[in-house]
């Protein structure tokens, strides 16, 4: 019955409708990070409630909590007037909260009638499978919706589109008071785009409750009826949609705290001619379309943009892992386009993956094992030298400060910086000249951190090539000497040294300035 | 310019105690192996005297040639359950063409190589196709037996003792099997701490993409693997021929699970990755001394074979206790 906000922090919307969940001082902590901290939100039946932020900035988080994904540290839910201090899976669905995820979970052998009825089929009398039924309910659902799909057709022969809206009526067919969408719209075309935000206004309209969740500015001022700005897990503001500016907004989701910042260190200039890496119209269709840009040696490149841009994939193509279809890679005017990780690593190329532990460690395997490796690549013979092999290591184990009680300790018993400085010992000894990080220090404590912002700065005062991918605004701001952003697997712009500021980054990433 | 770093312990180990006994697979083998032959000698002292013991070694040697082929399969994270069926085309190919006449040299030379094409076939198949090797061994098996079926006709081939010194014939007092069998543990040792090849098994076994970035051709040591699997196994096959001094399509059949057992006592996971030579032939002594002890206990073969599996239930749960109790 008290359906109002407490303390009325937000505009009550002015069609008076049912609150259906309030949050009060969600705080969400994982080690080393807080996640959420101190946030409200509430959402009303038939509103679209949309949520923007950087990578980073909660909103997964916020969604895991909502769904009972993750239980908060503090706070409250106050969900249809009972109040949870967390949820289960199950609780969360049978209360009417949905989550439909970026790429929606169906069965594509199954039809769409099928699909939506999953897990609470429709029996008949004797308990077997109604298909007749499910295929009736699932048309009239489907109807009630302005959807005019035959519930009898194979999903697998739907575009990602159609799939995304099977999705969501899966969701609203199990009673859904509560939709969440996260970034439903990341794989679609424009027009496909406008007939999924029509679909929400409609369900809207049904009195279900939308929290919307997107990168892209343009369709949040389209469909929201308030928009709420997370920063660094704290919620900045809460807009009314139509009434908002849209340079306020930008503003708010990037500015930070300036000690947060990593100063790097002037470069002083090498004393060999630095040699340039050219990358030339690196495509591969339908992931990254035509990338061409060149980097200094002794420059650290910054590649920026939103997740799902391209970034991992052109920085898996220049390492020669996937497949590309077009694209030349130069080094100092030298063709070392690479076809495989071995090709690429004799040239000298070394890729430090965004998840170290699913592809750059051998987890079960020792620390002078891991660093070996690549090194190893590179000898001929069949045999190791195992005294000059434990030599090797231990002086890089020891340069890079490696805290490990023996170089035989297994690598899954290391800490996350730990870890990282393994992948990175195991690419210096093959003496690399080219090196491509994805997402440099993810998941890694400060003091890791520090450690390898500065080693990065020293392979690029050694003359070296660094192209860093980074989801990180104060680390891509303060260590790149450029930064190409990347929107929809395009580099839609470099930004020189000057430009580099977190609003810039971001209105180019989301789109916000058109050139 | 670094100045000294003191080395921070970062999973601290508690040493000793049951953790360690349990988390170091060829000491708790070694123990239990000490165990068991103890109360085998105090209920038949028949156990412990140096005839009983080169019987034992000398019943295992093929299943252990065969397993230090599966070890190294299941170290890089597959499986080959093709194995048995290799074994019955090798040893009748080979008995058959002796038993038409041709040299008995060249026929069981071709005998172990028909197992070596085996494996490069496997191998080939699974790394090329990136099928689950237990499934795609699973048809190669049917095709191997299918194949000697067809050329005997399903008959045994004897060899009417024309080659019996390597099976059955001894060294200086030691049967040969396990002159053989000891020299493939050997060189199964010095193969995986000493080459690079044996160090790429591990790491694909341990995370095949992570290998594959830094520089590992896991395709070619997936097929270097099968065919290192085809050699042992095609070896094991020719003794075993000696020793039997006959062949059937169905002889080595069920030879691959029992290896896959003893891998997984000896400490190889199923997930691959880990493993050692030594483990690996502990985990074999272990199977061929439990089956020991049940003969010399009186126990019925039917009996036997129930007591086995428990065995080997058994022994796989509590090596892996040491994983439950880290947890």
């Amino acid at each position: 019955m008290s359906g109002r906000p407490r303390g009325a922090r937000h505009p009550v919307p002015q069609k008076e409708h049912v609150k259906l969940l309030e949050i009060r001082g969600l705080t969400k902590t994982f080690p080393g990070v807080v996640a959420l901290e101190n946030v409200d939100f509430d959402l009303s039946a038939g509103e679209i409630h949309c949520l923007v932020g950087e990578n980073g900035a909660g909103k997964s988080t916020f969604i895991k909590v909502l769904s009972g994904a993750l239980a908060p540290d503090r706070g409250t839910l106050r969900l249809f007037d009972a109040e949870y201090q967390s949820l289960t899976p199950r609780q969360a669905i049978d209360l009417g909260v949905q989550t439909v995820y970026q790429e929606s979970i169906l069965v594509g052998t199954l039809t769409i009638g099928e699909n939506i009825y999953l897990g609470h089929e429709n029996l008949t009398r004797t308990g077997f499978f109604d298909v007749s039924s499910t295929m009736r309910r699932a048309r009239e659902l489907m109807v009630s919706l302005g959807i005019g799909f035959n519930p009898r057709t194979v999903v697998s022969e739907l575009s990602t589109a159609e799939r995304q809206i099977v999705g969501i009526v899966k969701a609203l067919s199990k009673d859904a008071r509560i939709l969440v969408l996260d970034e439903p719209t990341a794989s679609l075309s424009s027009s496909e785009k406008e007939m999924l935000l029509g679909l929400l206004r409609t369900i809207a309209a049904h009195e279900v409750g939308i929290i919307y969740i997107s990168h892209h500015l343009e369709e949040v001022f389209e469909v929201g009826d308030r928009i709420t700005v997370l920063k660094d897990g704290r919620r900045v503001s809460t807009h009314e949609g139509k009434t908002v500016d849209r340079e306020l907004l930008i503003r708010e989701m990037v500015g930070r705290d300036a000690s947060l910042f990593y100063r790097r260190e002037p470069a002083e200039p090498s004393a060999n001619r630095p040699k340039n890496l050219r990358v030339e119209n690196y495509t591969r269709k339908g992931v990254v379309d035509g990338i061409t840009f060149e980097v200094a040696g002794g420059e650290i490149f910054g590649i920026g943009g939103m997740v799902g841009a391209g970034r991992t994939e052109l920085v898996r193509l220049l390492f020669g892992l996937d497949t590309r279809d077009a694209g030349r890679l130069l080094y100092d005017g030298r063709d070392i386009t690479p076809s495989t990780p071995l090709h690429a690593i004799r040239h000298g190329l070394c890729l430090i993956t965004e998840d170290r532990q699913k592809t750059g460690l051998i987890l079960v395997r020792s620390v002078k094992e891991n660093v070996s490796i690549a090194r190893l690549a590179l000898k001929a013979g069949p045999f190791m030298n195992l005294r000059e092999e434990d030599g090797v290591v231990s002086d890089i184990v020891r340069q890079l400060r490696i805290m490990t009680p023996s170089i035989r300790q297994e690598v899954v018993n290391l800490s996350g910086g730990n870890q990282q400085k393994v992948v990175l010992a195991k690419w210096m000894l093959t003496d690399a000249d080219i090196f491509l990080f994805d997402e440099p220090t993810r998941g890694i404590d400060i003091g890791s951190k520090e450690e390898i912002y500065r080693l990065m700065t020293s392979l690029a005062s050694q003359g070296r090539i660094v192209i860093m991918v980074s989801s990180d605004m104060p680390e891509l701001t303060s260590m790149s000497d450029r930064v190409g952003i990347m929107r929809g697997g395009r580099m839609v712009c470099i930004l020189e040294r000057g430009e580099i500021s977190e609003e810039a980054i971001l209105s180019h990433s989301i789109g916000a300035i058109q050139r | 310019m670094s100045e000294p770093q003191p080395r921070v312990m970062v999973a601290p180990k508690r040493a000793g105690g049951l953790r360690k006994i349990f988390s170091n697979q060829t000491l708790f083998l070694a123990i239990l192996i000490v165990i068991l032959s103890g109360i085998t000698t105090a209920l038949n002292p028949a156990f412990l005297t140096v005839g009983n013991i080169l019987n034992v070694l000398n019943q295992i040697s093929v299943p252990a040639i065969v397993s230090a082929g599966a070890a190294l399969v299941m170290i890089s994270g597959n499986f080959d359950i093709s194995v048995g069926a290799m074994i019955g085309l090798s040893t009748t190919t080979a008995a058959l063409l002796v038993v038409e006449g041709h040299p008995l040299q060249s026929s069981i030379l071709i005998g172990f190589l028909i197992c070596v094409a085996c494996g490069l076939a496997n191998g080939i198949i699974i790394s090329k196709t990136r099928t689950p090797s237990f499934i795609m061994t699973l048809a190669m098996l049917s095709i191997y037996h299918g194949i000697s079926l067809i050329t005997t006709g399903g008959i045994t081939k004897s060899l009417a003792g024309t080659f019996a010194g390597l099976g059955r014939g001894a060294t200086l007092g030691v049967p040969n099997p396990i002159l053989v069998c000891f020299a493939v543990y050997v060189v199964l040792y010095l193969f995986l701490r000493y080459t690079k090849l044996g160090r790429r098994i591990f790491a694909v076994g341990g995370n095949e993409e992570a290998a594959y970035l830094s520089g590992v051709n896991t395709d070619r040591a997936k097929i270097m693997v099968y065919i290192m699997n085809g050699a042992l196994v095609g070896l094991g096959a020719v003794v075993l021929l000696s020793r039997l001094g006959a062949a059937l399509p169905s002889t080595g059949s069920g030879m691959e699970l029992r290896a896959i057992a003893a891998v997984v006592i000896g400490g190889v996971p199923l997930t691959g990755g880990k493993g050692s030579a030594i483990g690996v032939f502990l985990g074999v002594v272990l199977m061929g001394l439990i089956s020991n002890m049940l003969n010399l206990l009186n126990i019925s073969a039917y009996y036997q074979e129930v007591v086995i599996g428990l065995i080997i239930a058994i022994a796989v749960i509590v090596s892996n206790l040491g994983k439950l109790l880290r947890k």
